[in-house]
């Protein structure tokens, strides 16, 4: 499948939080969901210049990501995308920052609402790391299966309190 | 001065572990490409059990794996861990019989809740 196969692209449209896989100067692997937004054909992502995916990819510019093909439905499988990875020190553009902010303060203006008494307590926490920006241009995609879809009633050495389906 | 953070204790999540059916898995491959996977997760008193499709994973391969939650900003939270993988029996049933099962050893668990962000000294 290619990346700019519309499957991929509806996939893209809707998805809220990729998680981004990168490999550490080590040689480890290192995983952490992340906001996105899509610009052309690359994946932006702001996050913080001090964090571990930064690093890896400063080590090892290559990344792969798995992002939900249908928010609402685990069954629906995974997107699993991967590229050459680019990091920009600074914040996004301005126009990164208005796509962020429509698809995910205004998107879930709700919650923000609900925490408005804790912006400030925010604003010290954004304030503490120096902002970066990763990119990614996948080169490749594909849909997966999710193993995870599996009924819960098959998982009979579970306790059923533990699958949360009696108050 | 006071650090403003969101990680917080593993067991602060533990309902976020009990309910999660997918993590996302990330290991090395043979070639020495980082790659990624859905895998069926299980979660029973701090024990990390993983399916994946037979031969997609080495036992005894270090990974990573992230189970996460939420969308928006104050909704956010996940547990991150690493470790190594080891084979294990599936916890049981049909629907685990075309997976291979392993039980990550994790040697770095970080949780963060972004609804529980807070300051520390």
């Amino acid at each position: 499948m290619r990346p700019d196969d519309p499957r991929v692209r509806a996939i893209l449209r809707r998805a809220m939080i990729v998680r981004l896989a990168t490999r550490s100067p080590a040689g480890g692997p290192f995983v952490t969901p992340i906001w996105f937004v899509v610009a052309g054909d690359r994946l932006i992502m702001a996050t913080g210049a001090q964090t571990v995916s930064v690093r890896n990819l400063g080590a090892h510019p290559e990344a792969v990501l798995l992002l939900d093909a249908d928010r609402h439905r685990r069954d629906a499988g995974m997107l699993w995308l991967r590229g050459p990875a680019t990091v920009r020190l600074g914040p996004p553009s301005f126009g990164e920052l208005v796509r962020l902010a429509r698809k995910y303060y205004l998107g879930g203006l709700r919650v923000e609402l609900a925490n408005l008494a804790r912006q400030r307590l925010r604003q010290r926490y954004y304030a503490q790391s120096e902002p970066a920006v990763i990119e990614v241009r996948p080169q490749s995609a594909a849909l997966l299966s999710n193993p995870g879809a599996a009924p819960d009633y098959a998982d009979t050495t579970e306790p059923l309190m533990s699958l949360g389906r009696f108050p | 001065m006071s650090r403003v953070t969101n990680r917080v204790g593993v067991e602060t999540l533990r309902d976020l572990l009990e309910g999660a059916r997918t993590a996302a898995l990330a290991y090395v491959d043979e070639t020495g490409a980082v790659q990624a996977l859905p895998a069926a997760f299980r979660w029973r008193e701090g024990r990390i059990r993983l399916g994946v499709p037979i031969g997609a994973v080495r036992g005894g391969g270090r990974v990573a794996i992230v189970v996460d939650e939420g969308w928006f900003w104050w909704d956010l939270r996940a547990v991150l861990a690493r470790g190594a993988l080891a084979p294990s029996a599936p916890p049981g049933g049909a629907a685990a019989a075309d997976l291979a099962w392993f039980e990550l050893a994790a040697d770095r668990v970080t949780a963060w809740d972004y609804s529980r962000l807070h300051e520390e000294p």
